[in-house]
């Protein structure tokens, strides 16, 4: 059915509490530690045979869990953007932007001897080790 | 899930008597397989037989040389049991590390045993240790009782009662964790007799298994140094998207000189 009239739509003024908050306008203590935590996978999976999902629970698909973060300390250090008159940059992503090149260097840094220079993520133990031993015989 | 109808059994031999009536029953113990499994419709059983909590399937105690464990005892009894920590401390230490504190806290030995997962824990210390399956029906040695992926020597409507578990002379367990869901990507369970040594294997292959290769160069020199030149064949192992086959291979090999070193040390 096409109409072009808009609906007649009435709030019901019971639910407007003024009681609710946006979640982007929260910050906890050490939420930003959050945002460094990321699965090994950046998405689903699916068996290109079958078509099953792969990554179909948390027993497949890993979730990062608190207590699997390190201590890590959190410095400010801001500095205005010089591309506009605010200074402002967005910092959307601010824990990942940091955490998978750190972690993607340190990996490097350590197979580095080996001659591996370039490896993509997820850096599963498997991943690694396939990569050791081709460069280990080859 | 599917609707199915919900029997709370009041003694063991009323739960046969549930499971004979109903053959698309299943037993419930602590769930933490068979729930999620019925939450992603992957089963669809009539009724659920609740055993959870029946005395008879509980009890630690050791009797005659042999650590004697109700079915239904739960993974976190075990780790916590004075008396399993005294009599075999790597099967605490095994049961600590499986799951998580929820799943430790409903699962249960039984449950886990007969599920025989390829990635369960009990299943490597059961085999090594060779243990006993004490059912409603009858006694099944380990080496007979594990059949490969989810299959047991449990005939329809036999009930796990019980687990025995000959005290060895030294025993320890390494398991490389899944990182996802906790199970082993590989565990290995070494454990030595006056007379044997076994190696039993969970998670890499697809099903438990005893590395013969293992048990005679260890009753040879008990030393992971005697594991160097061996290797378990990667075409046997189990392969998904987080470890290659020849990975896991590898793994049984580092697990188990791993676990021969903490035998050595304990």
């Amino acid at each position: 059915m096409s109409d072009a009239h808009a609906a007649n739509r009435r709030e019901d003024l019971r639910l407007i509490t003024g009681r609710g908050r946006y979640t982007a306008d929260w910050s906890l203590p050490g939420q930003l530690h959050a945002s460094f935590l990321r699965s090994d996978r950046a998405h689903a999976l699916y068996d290109p045979g079958s078509g099953q999902l792969l990554t179909g629970s948390f027993s497949d698909y890993f979730m990062p869990r608190a207590g699997l973060i390190p201590d890590i300390r959190l410095n400010d250090h801001p500095v205005p953007s010089k591309t506009n008159v605010l200074g402002a940059k967005g910092v959307g992503e601010s824990g990942c932007t940091a955490s998978l090149p750190t972690l993607a260097n340190a990996t490097l840094d350590a197979l580095w001897p080996l001659g591996i220079q370039h490896l993509d993520m997820p850096f599963t133990p498997s991943k690694l080790w396939h990569a050791m031993q081709a460069a280990k015989t080859g | 899930m599917f609707e199915f109808n919900y029997l709370q059994a009041k003694s063991l031999s009323e739960a046969a008597t549930f499971v004979a009536a109903h053959p698309d029953a299943k037993l419930l113990a602590g769930g933490m397989t068979l729930l999620p499994t019925l939450k992603q419709r992957l089963a669809q059983p009539s009724h659920l037989v609740d055993i959870g909590g029946l005395p008879e399937l509980r009890g630690i105690e050791v009797k005659d040389g042999k650590l004697a464990l109700g079915a239904a005892t739960r993974h976190h009894e075990v780790a916590a049991s004075a008396v399993v920590r005294q009599a075999l401390p790597a099967l605490a230490y095994l049961a600590e590390q499986i799951g998580d504190p929820q799943v430790r806290n409903r699962g249960t030995i039984g449950g886990s045993v007969a599920n025989n997962d390829p990635a369960a824990d009990y299943p490597a210390a059961v085999l090594a240790l060779g243990a006993t399956i004490v059912t409603t029906r009858r006694e099944i040695a380990a080496d007979d009782f594990f059949q490969g992926l989810f299959s047991t020597a449990l005939k329809d409507g036999e009930i796990v009662v019980r687990l025995l578990f000959p005290l060895p002379q030294r025993a320890a367990y390494v398991k490389f964790p899944h990182p996802a869901s906790g199970y082993a990507m590989t565990g290995v369970f070494v454990a030595t007799t006056k007379t044997s040594i076994r190696v039993a294997v969970t998670g890499a292959g697809p099903g438990v298994f005893r590395w013969s290769a293992a048990e005679s160069a260890l009753a040879k020199k008990l030393d992971p140094s005697a594991l160097d030149g061996l290797a378990v064949n990667a075409a046997d192992m189990n392969e998904d998207f987080h470890a290659t086959r020849e990975y896991r291979a590898n793994l049984v090999k580092v697990m188990a000189k791993r676990a021969v070193q903490k035998l050595l040390a304990s």
